[in-house]
């Protein structure tokens, strides 16, 4: 009962959070919007029991991604403003309707499975067991670093001076 | 090393402040707190001032970034300050560090050589020497004075081996009056072989030290003996003997006179019934106790006045028997020219002062005295620099008292057949280099001459006519002697802590007013030691020919600041200069030297050169480029 | 790794508290809260007394000494004096966002204390994930400061808050890094666990990883020699430039919030949280979190502001590398000494810690001449 009205507080604000982000014109705003969606989103995967994910969650999407995307946004000029529509957005329009029939397709589609084992506890053992334990996702997650060493590097090439 | 830079640099400072959490807070509350103000405020310029550095590389040791590089040229022998304050010129320096390494009666041999009452100097000078103490910038002055009485009390005689009277020369010399300025001039002609013969109108010798200072500044017993010693190098003294004509005693055969007879005379106030019963004057009425003579004091006395002598007579009524002792001043405590200490011994006393009140009238009545006074505003600044007193119309009261004590200044009492000319407040007239008067072997000097004065002034007066006298009687006028033994391996001060003037034990409350006891009991000799080794050894000064700080590197956070003992470098607050040296110094910006004929009409840019001060630290500006450009060659990809 | 019990560990030590105390879920958890909201309140008002009258001593000031005796009501008539000023909120702000920035910036410094061990048992909620829960609340507080900045409308504001995001970005790196290394010899993220895992307080055992962290903490806190989002000389106040009234007070209440719990964090991850001999563990708690205090306005006191370029050059070139090679070690120690010989292992770190700082000052160049204006 209680985790329902959480789940039901936490989806309608990440909703309308979301919404806000593409529909207000103040970029500002949006971003904050933004924060809001994040938190939303790390509330829910709490009530899924998946405490690790919504702390890594709020790390990294609240505490970095965001902010920064805000300083992004402060390099830019005419934040209040927004952006204006421009000739990309009827194209833009169709491959958003696209992507969101077929994530709907998806998650109509899923034969999600519902578990009666009550969740582990704790979490971060086995997640640890999972992620770098022998037959756990150990080659994703080096794959990952690899990519963002490259992504590092790649912007000092690009900013660098010459 | 870098370590070294910044680690050691970081571990320095959080000494530095730690320390702070044991020691008293430097507060700039005025004037019931002393004044003293942390140097180490935070500015963007650092400013070194050549006259105060010795070149101690104190600075330098204390930098965490190591950018001071200073270059010292040998070892430059200066007077020190205080000596240059101290009007008979005692070496102070030199007996501080004697008394630093113990030898108390080596120092009193080394102000032997200019004064020959150093004990009474020890009690009660006026110290002009603390005033100029380079000490006071960094903390607080030195007490010299309770020095001079360390030393004197710890004395073993050893002035006297080097000690030499010169043979007689036959001429003789008459002084009127026994004054500090009288014997000071007897003692060293004396000395110089003439015979000398001193006049003293009142039964004992000693003048204004005798009758003027009470006994619990300074006791009989003391002045005594140092009269003592002026007696033995051959100076006879005449008591009871008032001298009314100089014309007999040249008569008499001598041959130069000097006039040292002092300021006896009260002023008078000049108000309706001054001349009541009960209404005494302070000169007369310190005089009369001092000699021991019958006065007596009701028990609710006032006293006019803000000078010493009106501190004197308030607490001397106290130990009389006074019950209730109010001082009347006509402007503030700031104003007052007693000396503070004094002022505020004598509130502890229980001495109530009322500033910005003048009495008017006194009426006698039924025995006692109604003091009608009328109360006063601080008007604009006068002559003498203070703020001019004026009455406010209709705010007169009257205070009721048993005795009034007028103590509004003093001067000096002229026999009318001296014959010499009077210029202002009835002084005599002389010579200010030689002391001689209009009139062929007469000289005068001390309070007869410069009006009421210190005992030390009077010393260096007297000093000043013995010269005179000895040329004048056909000698060379050399009166100084080397009465100390050499110092030996005298260094420069290194470092110095933060430490304060000793607290000098005096007799408590009760025991003060019963008595006629000598207040303050001088120091031990651990305290002395002490005290004496806060001396900055001003007199030690290296010379400085190159003082460079790297302003490149200068985070100024003013450890060098706080760490100087002579307090030569001090931190600015003037920020567009500093922005305009930066910008020069750092960024060539050839803009900010624009010539003045490339500047627009009406916008008159000031030339960096011609805004700095002379002392501040403006290097070369060609070499400091050069070390600049040499920086920027070296610097790593990221740009720091 | 489980560290031997040595002679450092408390003597007797009480009963933990269970979970649920005093008795109810819900009483649990009214209880707690109560206890953190009059925890916080009144160490703030004893952090600002102490450090006023503290900084002032240090450097040879009396400090404030005239609002009640020694001056102890001072942080009273300030929040009285706060509370009455007007409230304004600049003409062309965003007014929504300028009022919710000191809440948004509040609240996680605040929720930090959910995970913090008074005593054993003695908290919130002893979650597993703590101390990566309170590293993923405090990057909230950026985004507080940030909507300050911004919505202030003002050059100023707008740069401090900037500063503040490069630099707490910076930081973050380093602190997470160190406290891996604390995590690695405890074997938990728990917080109760942590403390309960030190035996030797863990100071002696990653006197680097303390070093580190207390730099970085400090960054992330803004405590000089790091307060560049505020630094008066240059940005007027930073982002709270444009704030007064309750909205400032509640600013203000944040940056003591924020040291309080870095001070708590340390006492907890470093110095063994509220273990330690004879005295109530709670008291034991109280004390080393004033200790960590005194350190930090001592360091305030002593060391002056950094610049902007010196900040930045410090965290990526100084303190993420020695962050990296302190992880490193303390893997391969735990990997090669599973049971440990800790005081064996105290004097190598402690070694390793003066090797490393001395050589890396060496290496390291905090750039010298070169001013941009």
């Amino acid at each position: 009962m209680g985790l329902e009205i959480a789940f039901w507080a936490l989806a309608i604000v990440g909703v309308v959070a979301a919404l806000a982000v593409v529909l207000l014109r103040d970029v500002f705003r949006a971003a904050l919007s933004l924060v809001l969606c994040f938190l939303a989103v790390a509330g829910i995967y709490v009530t899924l029991s998946a405490d690790f994910l919504a702390a890594v969650q709020v790390l990294v999407y609240v505490g970095a991604i965001s902010v920064l995307i805000i300083l992004a946004i402060m390099l830019t000029r005419e934040v209040q403003r927004g952006s204006p529509s421009n000739r990309l957005r009827l194209p833009a329009f169709v491959v958003a309707i696209l992507f969101f029939g077929a994530v709907v397709f998806a998650m109509v589609n899923t034969p999600w499975q519902v578990v009666d084992v009550p969740p582990l506890e704790p979490t971060t053992s086995a997640l640890a067991f999972k992620l770098f334990g022998e037959g756990g996702f150990i080659l994703p997650v080096e794959i990952a670093p690899v990519l963002l060493l490259a992504a590092i590097l790649g912007a000092i090439v690009l900013v660098r001076e010459k | 090393m870098k370590f070294e830079r910044y680690g050691i640099g970081i571990a320095k400072g959080m000494a530095v402040t730690f320390r702070h959490l044991f020691r008293k807070p430097v507060t700039t509350q005025y004037p019931e707190e002393r004044l003293t103000v942390s140097r180490r405020t935070r500015g963007n310029e650092l400013i070194w001032d050549k006259e105060r550095c010795s070149g101690c590389t104190t600075c330098a040791q204390s930098c965490p970034q190591g950018t001071i590089e200073i270059v010292t040229s040998g070892n430059g022998a200066v007077t020190a300050p205080c000596s240059q304050a101290c009007p008979a010129g005692v070496n102070i320096p030199r007996y501080a560090r004697f008394i630093a390494d113990g030898k108390p009666a080596e120092a009193v041999a080394v102000i032997r050589e200019k004064i020959p009452f150093p004990s009474v100097c020890g009690h009660v000078c006026v110290h002009p020497c603390e005033a100029k103490c380079q000490r006071a910038q960094l903390d607080e002055a030195i007490d010299i004075r309770v020095l001079k009485r360390f030393a004197t009390e710890h004395d073993t005689g050893l002035w006297k081996v080097n000690s030499k009277v010169a043979p007689a020369t036959g001429k003789r010399v008459a002084i009127i009056g026994s004054g500090p300025a009288g014997l000071t001039a007897a003692y060293y002609l004396a000395k110089l072989g003439h015979s000398v013969t001193v006049f003293e109108a009142l039964p004992e010798p000693g003048g204004m030290m005798r009758v003027g200072i009470p006994d619990y500044r300074l006791s009989k017993d003391i002045l005594r003996a140092e009269i003592e010693e002026i007696k033995d190098v051959g100076v006879e003294i005449k008591t009871n003997t008032r001298v009314d004509s100089i014309d007999r005693l040249l008569e008499q055969g001598y041959n130069a006179i000097f006039l040292a007879i002092g300021a006896h005379q009260g002023i008078r106030m000049g108000i309706e019934g001054e001349d009541s019963p009960g209404v005494m004057e302070c000169v007369s009425f310190l005089r009369d106790v001092s000699l021991g003579r019958e006065v007596k004091v009701g028990s609710r006395v006032a006293v006019i006045g803000g000078g010493n002598a009106a501190i004197d007579s308030a607490r001397t009524a106290l130990r009389l028997g006074a019950k209730e002792v109010t001082i009347l001043y006509r402007r503030t405590q700031v104003e007052m020219p007693a000396n503070p200490e004094e002022v505020e011994a004598a509130l502890a006393e229980g001495v109530k002062i009322y500033f910005l009140a003048a009495p008017s009238r006194i009426i006698s009545q039924d025995g006692e005295l109604q003091l009608e006074c009328i109360r006063m505003q601080l008007g604009a600044i006068d002559a003498s620099g203070r703020r001019r007193p004026e009455p406010i119309k209709g705010s007169e009261f009257t205070m009721s008292f048993d005795n009034v004590i007028a103590a509004i200044g003093q001067r000096p009492e002229i026999p009318d057949k001296f014959g010499l000319p009077i210029g202002r407040g009835n002084t005599i007239q002389a010579d200010p280099d030689t002391l001689a008067t209009d009139r062929e072997g007469i000289f005068a000097g001390g309070d007869v001459v410069t009006g009421p004065a210190s005992v030390i002034e009077a010393i260096a007066d007297g000093r000043q006519v013995a010269i005179s006298i000895d040329k004048y009687l056909g000698g060379e006028g050399i009166i100084e002697e080397t009465l100390a033994p050499p110092e030996a391996g005298a260094t420069p001060l290194k470092k110095t802590r933060e430490g304060w003037r000793p607290q000098i034990s005096t007799l408590s409350l009760s025991q003060r007013l019963s008595s006629f006891a000598e207040v303050e009991l001088g120091l031990s000799e651990e305290m002395a030691v002490k005290e004496a080794k806060r001396c900055l050894k001003c007199d030690l000064a290296y010379g400085v020919d190159k003082f460079e700080v790297d302003i490149g590197y200068c985070i100024f956070c003013g450890l060098c600041v706080e760490a100087c003992p002579r307090n030569a470098l001090f931190m600015g607050y003037d920020y567009e200069r500093a922005r305009y040296r930066r910008g020069e110094l750092v960024m060539a910006k050839e803009d900010l030297l624009l010539s003045d004929e490339k500047q627009p009409s009406g916008y008159a840019r000031p030339k960096v050169e011609a805004a700095l001060p002379q002392q501040t630290l403006l290097l070369d500006r060609a070499e400091y480029l050069d070390k600049v450009k040499k920086r920027w060659d070296l610097r790593l990809p990221f740009g720091l | 790794m489980t560290i031997v019990e040595t002679s450092l560990g408390p003597g007797g030590r009480l009963a933990a508290l269970p979970p649920d105390w005093p008795g109810g879920y819900w009483w649990h958890w009214l209880v707690f809260v109560v206890i953190i909201l009059i925890f916080v309140v009144v160490m703030v008002m004893a952090f600002i007394y102490m450090e006023r009258r503290g900084l002032g001593r240090l450097q040879a000031r009396l400090g404030p000494n005239r609002a009640g005796p020694l001056g102890i009501l001072q942080p009273v008539a300030d929040a009285i004096k706060v509370l009455l000023k007007e409230d304004i909120i600049p003409a062309k702000g965003d007014k929504l966002v300028h009022w919710l920035a000191p809440v948004v910036a509040f609240v996680p410094a605040l929720m930090i204390f959910a995970v913090i061990p008074f005593q054993d048992g003695a908290l919130l909620v002893d979650l597993n994930i703590g101390i990566l829960y309170i590293v993923a609340i405090s990057s909230v507080a950026t985004v507080g400061v940030f909507m300050a900045g911004w919505a202030s409308n003002n050059k100023f504001s707008l740069l401090g808050a900037m500063r503040d995001v490069a630099q707490v970005v910076s930081y973050e790196i380093p602190l997470v890094l160190s406290i891996a290394g604390v995590v690695l010899v405890a074997g938990s993220l728990s917080m109760n666990e942590i403390v309960e895992a030190q035996s030797v307080p863990f100071i002696l055992l990653q006197p680097l990883g303390f070093l580190i962290f207390f730099m970085a903490a400090c960054a992330e806190v803004n405590r000089t020699p790091f307060d560049l989002l505020e630094a008066e000389s240059e940005i007027v106040a930073g982002f709270h430039t444009e704030y007064s009234g309750m909205k400032f007070a509640l600013f203000y209440l944040v940056e003591y919030t924020e040291v309080l719990a870095l001070s708590a964090i340390i006492t907890t991850l470093f110095l063994s949280g509220w273990r330690g001999p004879l005295l109530p563990p709670f008291l034991w708690f109280l004390i080393k979190v004033v200790a960590v205090f005194f350190l930090i306005f001592w360091v305030r006191s002593t060391i002056p502001r950094l610049r902007i370029d010196q900040v930045m050059a410090f965290a990526w070139k100084c303190l993420l590398p020695l962050a990296l090679i302190n992880l490193f070690i303390t893997g391969l120690e735990i990997v090669a000494l599973p049971e440990g010989l800790p005081w064996f292992l105290i004097l190598v770190n402690i070694a390793i810690m003066v090797v490393l700082v001395v050589l890396w000052s060496g290496f390291f160049k905090l750039g010298g001449g070169r001013v941009e204006v």
